[in-house]
């Protein structure tokens, strides 16, 4: 199947929901019963590590976060395995 | 010789649910429920009524209920009447407390310390003073109802009105249980309590109080107990949401970039609920939140 970004015809309009998450941690429950204002969670994302960029919960790329003209913007570091976009953009069989 | 078993005083007691045991549970007897409500409620009043009206000891009988249409019941009361809605208690069904003029004039006299002899002329409205007088009464039977219907102990509310739909208590089309309980005291005239439900809901509160009859002491579960304590929980961090066409995200590659609007807190969310908004830091080489606002 063709998924060149120009040939998804009308679904191309459809919109879909991208998250970026920014890291996520594992707490026993006693543990976020514990939680306060201000409390620190460590994440589990080192400072220097891109971030997960998901879209329907799916992760589908990484990325790091730039200032351009004094706006923040996602810039894309890689696409996850098995999703190649514009190049070679992969569709999973249903 | 006598048998002879082990019991542990400490043994978890649970309830399963009806449908895996359905052949050790007995049917659940509308009838018989009705019968032992309106029992309960004939033992409970006599001290709720005694308070009110002053003389010998009363005594108080439950008939059986009946059941019929709302309409039926709105239509059985021909004569001049007035007709309290009671609510026990929050998501508890609306009582229906009646009486006719001429009985609610003999209370109020009772009330008031007289012998309560009828009137000839009954009043087609109940003048408000004895409406209020018999009010008294009916709070002694929200009293009463509260307890066997399970309510949490807030004050009853109540309202009245000469004509029993309304109250809009009852949809007309609603079948109704009504129990007619007679009510005796030494000197005075025997009267009939007229007491009405919706039956859907009351069946509601009467398989409750069966369930709760045969269940054991329940504990709730502690989250502080090691079993629960030691549930692990992931805890997501979101810098951004953005909605994005189709085209757009298959256009994405290395090198692009998508502007986006950050957040002063972000949302720290368990299984999809934000549980706190937080502020981003570092620790120790790693990405930190400080917790701004719990949830």
């Amino acid at each position: 199947m063709d998924t060149n970004p120009h040939s998804l015809g009308l679904i191309g309009e459809v919109m879909v929901s991208l998250s970026v998450e920014l890291g996520r941690t594992e707490l026993a429950l006693r543990e976020v019963l514990a939680l306060g204002e201000d409390s620190v969670v460590a994440l589990d994302r080192l400072t220097d590590e891109p971030l997960d960029v998901l879209v329907n919960g799916r992760p589908i790329a990484r990325a790091e976060i730039v200032a351009e003209n004094g706006r923040f913007a996602l810039r894309i570091v890689e696409l996850v395995s098995g999703c190649r976009a514009a190049d070679k953009p992969a569709v999973e069989a249903a | 010789m006598k048998p002879v078993r082990s019991f542990d005083a400490e043994r978890l007691a649970v309830q399963h649910c009806p449908e895996l045991l359905h052949a050790a549970r007995t049917p659940f007897d509308m009838g018989a429920a009705c019968a032992e409500f309106a029992a309960e409620l004939a033992m409970a009043l006599p001290a709720r009524l005694e308070a009110l009206l002053l003389g010998g000891r009363i005594v108080v009988s439950d008939w059986p209920a009946e059941t019929l249409a709302a309409s039926a019941l709105a239509t059985s009361w021909s004569a001049p009447s007035i007709h309290f809605a009671v609510s026990p208690g929050p998501a508890l069904p609306r009582f229906v407390v009646s009486f006719d003029n001429a009985l609610a004039l003999a209370l109020t006299d009772r009330l008031f310390g007289g012998r309560g002899g009828t009137v000839e002329d009954t009043p087609k409205a109940l003048p408000q003073s004895a409406a209020l007088a018999v009010e008294r009464l009916v709070r002694g039977v929200a009293g009463a109802l509260g307890p066997l219907c399970g309510a949490d102990g807030s004050e009853p509310a109540l309202s009245h009105h000469a004509v029993i739909h309304r109250l809009g208590v009852f949809k007309r089309s609603a079948r109704c249980l009504r129990w007619s309980l007679t009510v005796e005291q030494v000197g005075a005239d025997p009267w009939n309590l007229s007491l009405a439900v919706e039956e859907g809901p009351m069946r509601a509160v009467l398989e409750q109080r069966v369930a709760g009859a045969a269940r054991p002491v329940t504990r709730s579960a502690d989250p502080q107990s090691p079993a629960f304590a030691a549930i692990p929980l992931t805890l997501t961090a979101t810098l951004a949401e953005l909605r994005l066409p189709l085209a757009r995200l298959a256009e994405l590659k290395p090198g692009a970039t998508i502007p986006f609007a950050p957040r002063r807190e972000v949302p720290l969310a368990i299984g999809g609920q934000t549980v706190a908004t937080a502020t981003i830091g570092a620790l120790d080489e790693r990405v930190a939140l400080r917790l701004a606002r719990l949830s």
